[in-house]
């Protein structure tokens, strides 16, 4: 039996998980969530997502840092979007080079957006 | 009638008259007609005879001669006729004595060249004769006299030794010639031929090639170091021309040692032609001297002249030579920018250096030469300095350190050195370094605060999105009805909400988006693209609000293939930019042109829109930050106020230029000019 795609949303603002999971879980897939980096870092193991949403802003460890403390190398089937309201160049080209494949501004997607850029993701995986 | 005398005695010239007259009765002879037949016979030979003869009779040799003898016998003829011959030639009695005695005991005598001491012009002449002497034989065979012939070989001898004495000095003059070549301090050389055979060379010469064997060899073999100097050259130009060559220390490179080791020497020369029988040149003697050390030394001094110069035109401190009675007569070119005097205006003024530069004290009141403790210390004291205020040529003051210096010569004082620093100079460099410094120091603390600009707006705007980020999700929640159905009233109000969300949202990116571009760390990415790219990225952006507006856009592609460097995301968003802003001003269903064409060094983009336009009074302040302009569309359109601005500053990053047309009441034309790839 086909698995449900698997989105992991790292993300410490309440509100925005909340409606993510809820918007993300409508449109059939399988919701983890984390709030920090370091919540992050365990998840990812457990649930092996096909979609990391990351923010950057985040206490105890924030986006950079969950970066750093995995190769992306070993997720291979995993789309890390940096999704934040940071949008300066340096800030993208560090996280990029830290192995982030997208980099989207938050504040620019509605659900409808969030659900295409996932499924973009998906289907350029495949 | 002829006598007795007459007919036995031949006519003989001169000397024949001359003894047929003569009173030999007075002599020993007697009379000539008691003459024996023997003295007759022998008179008449010697009468007869063209070479000069004599005959001397008796014992006591009474002399009889020819006419050719009288010539030699010069003033003493004719008193000789006649006479004894040792009284007749008492300067050489005792060689006649000695003739007589041999030739009278019937011997012959013979002399060749024989020098005599004679008198015969009453001063001593040395003379050479071939002398032979015969005895003359009377009838009875005894030898009662003595017949000599003279010949006077006096200027053949002297011609001979005249030759001999040329000789001996042609032989001196050669010797010393040769002596002078072979000991001449400078290289003498001589070559034959038009191939120039090396026929002699002097020591000096030899030494200086290293000894090696040249006799014999033509110049070029001999010295092929000269290939390429012009030697051999030179040598054909004297021997085709005949023309002497001369030259002035001139650099030579030959091999001194034979080792291959070349050295340069310096030499004055001269290339003279020889000449043979026919006049024409057969060789040349090269004559050179080595004025190596002369030019070396002479170089050493110049170049320590040169930078003398060097060092006295660039030294930023004055330097004046001022003499015994005060008079300047050198300045550098640093003392003229100080003092304001050229030396020219310095030399040409007969005045103690004291009137020129230092004839006004400080509060503007003369100060008199007679008063200046400088003027009185220079020439009395070794060394003096210290810190004044001196006079520029145009009257105004300048601070100044001197120091000077007095210069003895044999023990007199003929004048001092004194050097200038101008103060000011350094009193503005001080200050200027401390600007420098001051500056730094402030823009290093700019950046530092600008820094914390960039990271304040770049967390402000970020905490700024995030709950207008939830807003926006959760309003669209409810409108994309995941919380179940809404009404069209509900919709609509939503909408309400959500654009009023969209348009903070906005606000905060160009407020982002204007202090990013603000910062001096603003890079863009650029890389090379077809500008129609940029604008069919900016019409696809504006699709939805142009469909919205029913609004079409034209877009003229005239500029073919032709390329940019660009940063696409931004220069996409200048055209989006100015697509909107033509949307906004322009009524629904207007359309909006946009043209792309090619000039020598730029691309051009040109977004023509046919509506409201801008009045003429608000056209310059349209690229200004926080602009908005009034006019009919004002009240329905929004915006910060920010994207003209921020529009040129990216074209302007892209070396381009912006520019504006428009009427009111017709529309507008932004120009954006980027330079080709």
């Amino acid at each position: 039996m086909r698995k449900l795609p698997c989105v992991l949303v790292i993300e410490d603002e309440r509100l925005l998980q909340d409606v993510y999971k809820l918007v993300l879980l409508a449109n059939g897939y399988e919701v983890h969530t984390a709030s920090n980096g370091e919540e992050g870092l365990m998840a990812i193991k457990k649930a092996q997502p096909e979609v990391v949403l990351l923010d950057i802003f985040m206490p105890v460890m924030d986006g950079k840092e969950f970066l750093k403390n995995i190769d992306t190398a070993d997720y291979p089937d995993t789309t890390f979007i940096v999704f934040s309201n940071l949008s300066d160049r340096a800030t993208e080209t560090e996280m990029r080079g830290l192995g982030a494949d997208k980099f989207v501004l938050k504040s620019s997607m509605d659900p409808q957006g969030l659900v295409q850029m996932v499924q973009a993701a998906l289907s350029e995986k495949q | 009638m002829a006598t007795q005398t007459d007919k036995i005695i031949v006519d003989g010239g001169k000397l024949g008259g001359l003894i047929r007259s003569f009173d030999w009765a007075s002599t020993s002879l007697g009379a000539i007609s008691s003459w024996p037949q023997s003295l007759v016979t022998s008179v008449n030979i010697v009468l007869e005879s063209s070479v000069p003869m004599v005959m001397l009779w008796g014992k006591d040799g009474v002399m009889l001669y020819n006419d050719a003898y009288s010539k030699f016998a010069g003033a003493r003829h004719p008193k000789l006729l006649g006479s004894k011959v040792l009284k007749g030639w008492p300067e050489v009695a005792d060689f006649n004595r000695n003739v007589m005695k041999v030739v009278l005991s019937g011997k012959t005598l013979s002399y060749k060249d024989q020098e005599l001491t004679l008198y015969r012009n009453n001063i001593p002449e040395q003379v050479w004769m071939n002398l032979n002497y015969s005895p003359i034989i009377d009838e009875s065979g005894k030898p009662v006299g003595v017949l000599a012939i003279v010949v006077e070989t006096t200027q053949r001898i002297i011609a001979q030794r005249n030759k001999r004495t040329a000789e001996r000095e042609l032989k001196n003059e050669r010797s010393r010639l040769h002596s002078l070549l072979m000991d001449a301090p400078a290289c003498i050389a001589l070559v034959r031929g038009p191939e120039h055979v090396f026929e002699l060379a002097n020591p000096r010469y030899l030494e200086l090639l290293g000894n090696r064997a040249i006799i014999g060899k033509t110049v070029r073999e001999a010295i092929p170091e000269f290939e390429g100097q012009g030697v051999y050259e030179n040598l054909d130009e004297v021997y085709k021309t005949g023309k002497p060559f001369y030259g002035n220390e001139v650099p030579v490179q030959f091999d001194r040692t034979g080792k291959g080791d070349i050295y340069t020497g310096y030499f004055n020369f001269v290339y003279q032609p020889t000449y043979d029988a026919d006049k024409k040149v057969d060789g040349i003697y090269a004559y050179g001297l080595d004025v190596t050390e002369q030019v070396e030394s002479r170089k050493k001094v110049e170049e320590i002249a040169i930078l003398n110069k060097t060092i006295t035109d660039n030294t930023a401190t004055g330097l004046l030579i001022i003499d015994k009675n005060h008079r300047c007569n050198f300045m550098n070119p640093a003392a003229e920018r100080i003092t304001g005097y050229s030396f020219a205006d310095i030399s040409a003024i007969d005045a103690p250096l004291h009137d020129l530069i230092h004839n006004k004290k400080p509060d503007g009141s003369p100060f008199p030469v007679s008063d200046c403790p400088i003027h009185h210390a220079i020439l009395q004291q070794d060394q003096t300095s210290g810190e004044d205020r001196f006079v520029r040529k145009d009257g105004t003051f300048y601070p100044v350190a001197y120091s000077t210096r007095r210069i003895v010569q044999d023990g007199m004082t003929v004048g001092t050195v004194m050097e200038i620093r101008d103060l000011t100079e350094e009193k503005h460099a001080i200050e200027e370094q401390r600007r420098l410094i001051k500056l730094t120091n402030q823009r290093n603390e700019l950046l530092l605060l600008n820094k914390a600009k960039d990271e304040f707006i770049s967390l402000a705007s970020h905490q700024l999105r995030t709950p207008a980020t939830a807003v926006k999700q959760y309003i669209s929640l409810v409108m994309n009805e995941y919380m179940g159905p809404i009404s069209d009233d509900q919709l609509q109000y939503l909408q309400t909400a959500y654009n009023s969300n969209e348009r903070q949202l906005r606000i905060i990116n160009d407020l982002l988006k204007t202090a990013q571009i603000d910062s001096s760390r603003y890079v863009l990415s650029k890389k090379k693209m077809g500008p129609a790219k940029l604008v069919e990225c900016a019409i696809d952006d504006m699709e939805s609000v142009l469909e919205i507006k029913k609004q079409t856009v034209q877009f003229d592609n005239e500029a073919g293939d032709t390329q940019v460097k660009v940063d696409e995301n931004e220069m996409c968003l200048v055209f989006t930019n100015l697509l909107e802003n033509a949307s906004k001003y322009s009524y629904p269903g207007s359309e909006i042109r946009i043209r792309l064409y090619k000039t020598a060094k730029y691309v051009h983009i040109s977004v023509k829109d046919k509506g409201v336009g801008i009045e003429k009074k608000s056209i310059k302040r349209i690229f200004e930050k926080f602009t908005r302009i009034d006019n009919e569309l004002s009240d329905t359109v929004t915006g910060t106020g920010l994207g003209l601005y921020w529009v040129k500053r990216i074209v302007k990053l892209h070396e381009g230029a912006i520019e504006v047309i428009s009427e009111p009441g017709k529309g507008s034309e932004f120009i954006v000019s980027l330079p080709h790839a």
